[in-house]
């Protein structure tokens, strides 16, 4: 396969991008839809990000918990999330308090998504199908 | 981003920090940047251990790289202040593995 120029310059723009957002955070999953493809990239990659960063305003006020990549677990409701998938947590205990007391006096807590390993939600408010169509329709291109 | 979990609210507050190396600094939140770069003063760090209480070490104005941070907490000063530290047994929290 052979790329034109500015197609070449965009899709090492994007590579490029991926790679310093990969650095700068743990998200490898968000990025492996593009990984597999080595096309020219149509849309910028801040896409990638946009599908979990609304999914997950649509999940807040619902109770959540979130394993750090310490082992910490913590569950509280879901107050809002950022472009970066910080996450704030309002109500907060952590799951097991007589392992980990370090955290007692905090009720409310902004959790760097950097650090996050995984986020449990609410059976409910997963919506397998969309989620499936929503990935598939990025890994095409839009 | 108005939305967004920003820490503007947290600001002259006191504020507990759980960095990646599993530290636990306490302090009032001055000023904090997109990378979460904190800067706090009046800090100490709390050293958990099995053998005794908890230690508090005063650390003073601190600035803190965001990209060692794990947690933020706003410090409810009732909850901070019915905790018995001298009690307080634990393994120091684990350090994160990216």
């Amino acid at each position: 396969m052979t790329y034109s120029g500015s197609q070449l310059y965009l899709w090492l723009k994007v590579e490029l991008t991926l790679f310093i957002l990969r650095e700068h955070s743990g998200y490898t999953l968000l990025f492996c839809v593009r990984d597999q493809r080595r096309t020219p990239a149509t849309h910028p990659s801040s896409d990638y990000k946009m599908l979990f960063f609304s999914y997950f305003k649509d999940l807040v006020g619902r109770e959540v918990t979130v394993e750090l990549k310490n082992d910490l677990a913590i569950r509280g409701t879901l107050h809002s999330v950022d472009q970066y998938l910080n996450i704030k947590l309002e109500n907060t205990r952590v799951v097991d308090q007589d392992k980990y007391p370090h955290m007692l006096s905090v009720r409310n807590c902004f959790i760097r998504g950097s650090v996050v390993r995984y986020v449990q939600l609410p059976p409910e408010g997963v919506d397998v199908e969309l989620l499936h169509d929503a990935t598939r329709r990025e890994a095409r291109g839009g | 981003m108005s939305t967004g979990p920003g820490l503007e609210s947290l600001v002259d507050q006191n504020i507990s920090v759980i960095t990646n190396d599993g530290r636990n600094i306490v302090g009032i939140l001055k000023g904090f940047d997109q990378a979460t770069n904190l800067i706090l003063d009046e800090s100490h760090e709390r050293v958990y251990s099995t053998k005794e209480g908890v230690q508090q070490l005063v650390l003073g104005l601190y600035i803190i790289r965001g990209d060692n941070i794990s947690i933020v907490g706003e410090l409810d000063e009732e909850l901070d202040a019915s905790l018995d530290l001298s009690k307080l047994r634990a393994h120091p929290l684990k350090p994160v593995i990216h």
